[in-house]
């Protein structure tokens, strides 16, 4: 195995949603001492439930904090041609010119994020033009044309208007804006919810063949566990705020340690397994308010006094298995 | 061609029959008036000095005025009539100014009400829309909250009482604009500097009153659309591709916000064939808004129901135009 490289450290990064009722502050710890490495080339998936906090990771990665949404602690370094920067050391001008040209974001697919009145031709341009210092129009044009020719997408999309593009083609029109640039990162943020399975599986399989293309990483959120079957590396799971375990993808599915994982991973239907499902119960926490110790102890049937009373630390058990759970972690001593 | 018959033909029929009913109203409105115009006149030349008209001479006097009125025969005969008229461009004379045609009357004060009022609601949407448009994308800075705080103040001002106050200022406290007419007295119309400074010296004060009116107007409609359009996931989506801001501002924001206040236009450009009454009163300006005011306390029903024709005709044809040039602007329209 090749030695990976790191382009991504995030160490204890904090952030909160801070609120102002009624004269009291409130806090909404929606990302909370989250620690993890992201290598070079690879596909790396974030799960979790609704409001667990993986958008938020997601918008505190890629700078896109606003208030009410405030950077608490804790760091996020890139490795960008060689050199270490935190992304909170950028200012406005420098995370302008990033943006596109060393990370891009591909948005959901239900959201309307292509503008109604102006030709997908020209929104290529205005991010070409945004970005590289091309001379003139054609020489922006002629790239628009090449990348979406290489992508396999018909010519006339440049030409026509949103609204003339059905959903799907609109998510991969999307994706080629977000790539036209050849950007090192790409974060795709629930970019196959909203579409039917079928045109799914093409936008799956076109990110696939962009990410060999371009050799790059692609760092990708959504809930849904199959997407992240066909398509990532590894995955991180988050619950509550909280990174509670990252292991390959074939170990997560094979191998799940953290309680919460265990119930992610059976509640998928398998063919020829007719046993009902178990779902976790219980809700989500409030993360204005989360449960003392480990967050998951008030809905874990393996909770004992000290998942009520400490954290659990982020321990790697394997060789690039890390959980944070004091059951899994005794479990793993004992066999060890 | 299929645009032709699916989106202009259509809109040209409405037009008719926008018109056609409109015509007819105007034509039946004014015959349930109890004023008996012929009776009015009548009475008008009797004051004048000729009481002892003979009969003979009285009755024959009723037949001319009734045929001149348009009011021989039946209803239907007069209405037949009434088109037949109407499409000679031929409203009979004015009985204010008898026997100058009514047709004269409107056209020599309709050049003056066309150049002050579309000068002045011009003026009015490219600043209010402007600056509005700007205020809303910065809708949180402190200089755009004290803006519209000004614009709510001065927009619900009645225009006529800002035309006082101008007149007040600046034709009576500090006297360097002409507060009545539209030429100096004796100026004839030339291409000359002087005439042309004359000419907007006597509109600056009509049309500031307007203006600054119209531009209150125009900031608070517009502040809100923009402060809309903002939020909207493509305006999201181009700040984190890294467009550069003045691009989203007007390429983004400005651009799609525009849309309904065109139409806003379109209909203040044709309303403005009803003059600015109260505007042109104060002034004393020989437009078409005075020329209405003379005919309501004249009661010549001709000139009225001139006017009323005339102002018809053209909302309706704003609208039209609005109608067929809006594809232009709005892609989203075209293919329905």
């Amino acid at each position: 195995m090749e030695e990976r490289r790191t382009i991504l450290r995030t160490k204890n990064l904090k952030a909160y949603y801070s609120f102002k009722a009624f004269g009291i502050d409130r806090n909404i710890k929606a990302l909370d001492d989250v620690t993890f490495d992201i290598y070079e080339k690879e596909i790396f998936g974030i799960a979790g439930e609704s409001g667990c906090g993986k958008s938020t990771l997601m918008k505190v990665l890629y700078g896109l904090i606003k208030s009410p949404l405030r950077h608490i602690g804790g760091d996020a370094i890139y490795k960008i041609n060689g050199n270490e920067r935190s992304i909170f050391s950028f200012d406005k001008e420098t995370l302008r010119k990033l943006r596109w040209s060393f990370m891009s974001y591909i948005p959901q697919g239900s959201m309307n994020i292509l503008n109604p009145t102006v030709r997908i031709k020209k929104q290529f341009l205005n991010i070409i033009k945004a970005h590289k210092d091309v001379v003139n129009v054609d020489e922006a044009e002629d790239i628009a044309v090449e990348h979406i020719k290489s992508l396999g997408l018909p010519l006339e999309v440049l030409r026509s208007y949103p609204h003339q593009l059905s959903g799907g083609m609109r998510q991969r029109v999307t994706i080629a804006l977000a790539t036209v640039l050849k950007p090192r990162i790409i974060f795709g943020d629930e970019p196959t919810t909203a579409l039917d399975v079928v045109v799914q599986r093409g936008v799956i399989q076109l990110l696939k063949d962009i990410q060999k293309e371009l050799n790059n990483t692609v760092i990708m959120v959504t809930h849904d566990m199959a997407v992240h079957a066909e398509l990532t590396d590894r995955i991180g799971i988050m619950y509550a705020g909280k990174m509670v375990e990252i292991a390959s993808t074939r170990e997560i599915f094979k191998e799940p340690l953290h309680p919460y994982t265990q119930y992610l991973i059976n509640s998928l239907p398998k063919i020829g397994d007719k046993s009902e499902k178990v779902s976790v119960p219980g809700a989500p926490p409030s993360l204005a308010n989360p449960p003392s110790g480990c967050r998951f102890h008030p809905r874990c049937p393996y909770a004992k006094q000290i998942c009520k009373e400490q954290e659990p630390t982020f321990e790697e058990l394997k060789p690039g298995h890390f959980v944070a759970c004091f059951i899994a972690t005794k479990r793993g001593v004992e066999n060890g | 061609m299929r645009i032709l018959k699916r989106y202009i033909i259509p809109r040209i029929i409405q037009f008719f029959v926008v018109v056609f009913v409109g015509i007819t109203i105007t034509f039946i409105v004014p015959r349930f008036t109890p004023l008996d115009p012929v009776q009015m006149t009548i009475n008008r030349v009797a004051s004048y000095g000729a009481q002892y008209l003979d009969a003979e001479t009285l009755e024959h006097l009723k037949q001319t005025l009734t045929d001149l009125y348009g009011l021989k025969g039946t209803v239907f005969e007069q209405y037949v009539r009434f088109w037949d008229r109407l499409l000679h461009g031929d409203f009979g004379p004015s009985l204010a100014m008898f026997p100058t045609p009514v047709m004269e009357v409107i056209s020599n004060s309709i050049p003056w009400t066309l150049g002050l009022l579309i000068m002045s609601v011009l003026i009015a949407w490219l600043i209010g829309n402007f600056i509005g448009g700007i205020a809303g994308y910065f809708s949180e800075k402190r200089w755009a909250k004290v803006l519209s705080v000004i614009a709510a103040t001065i927009y619900p001002i009645p225009y006529y009482f800002m035309a006082l106050i101008l007149i007040i200022v600046f034709g009576y406290l500090i006297p360097v604009f002409p507060i009545i007419g539209g030429l100096s007295i004796g100026m004839q119309p030339s291409f000359s500097f002087g005439f042309i400074i004359d000419l907007i010296k006597h509109a600056f004060l009509p049309s500031l009153s307007l203006v600054i009116v119209g531009i209150g107007w125009w900031f608070l409609s517009m502040k809100a659309l923009s402060s809309t359009t903002k939020s909207e996931d493509y305006v999201q989506y181009a700040e984190a591709a890294g467009i550069p801001q003045s691009k989203i501002l007007f390429g983004y924001v400005m651009k799609n916000s525009l849309l309904p206040q065109v139409t806003n236009l379109a209909l203040s450009l044709g309303g403005v064939f009803n003059g600015a009454l109260v505007t042109e009163y104060f002034f004393a300006y020989p437009g078409i808004g005075q020329t209405l005011y003379m005919a309501v306390t004249n009661g010549d029903f001709n000139l009225m129901m001139g006017i009323s024709v005339f102002s018809i005709f053209s909302i309706a044809s704003a609208a039209l135009v609005i109608d067929l040039l809006y594809p232009l602007i709005d892609p989203r329209v075209r293919y329905r």
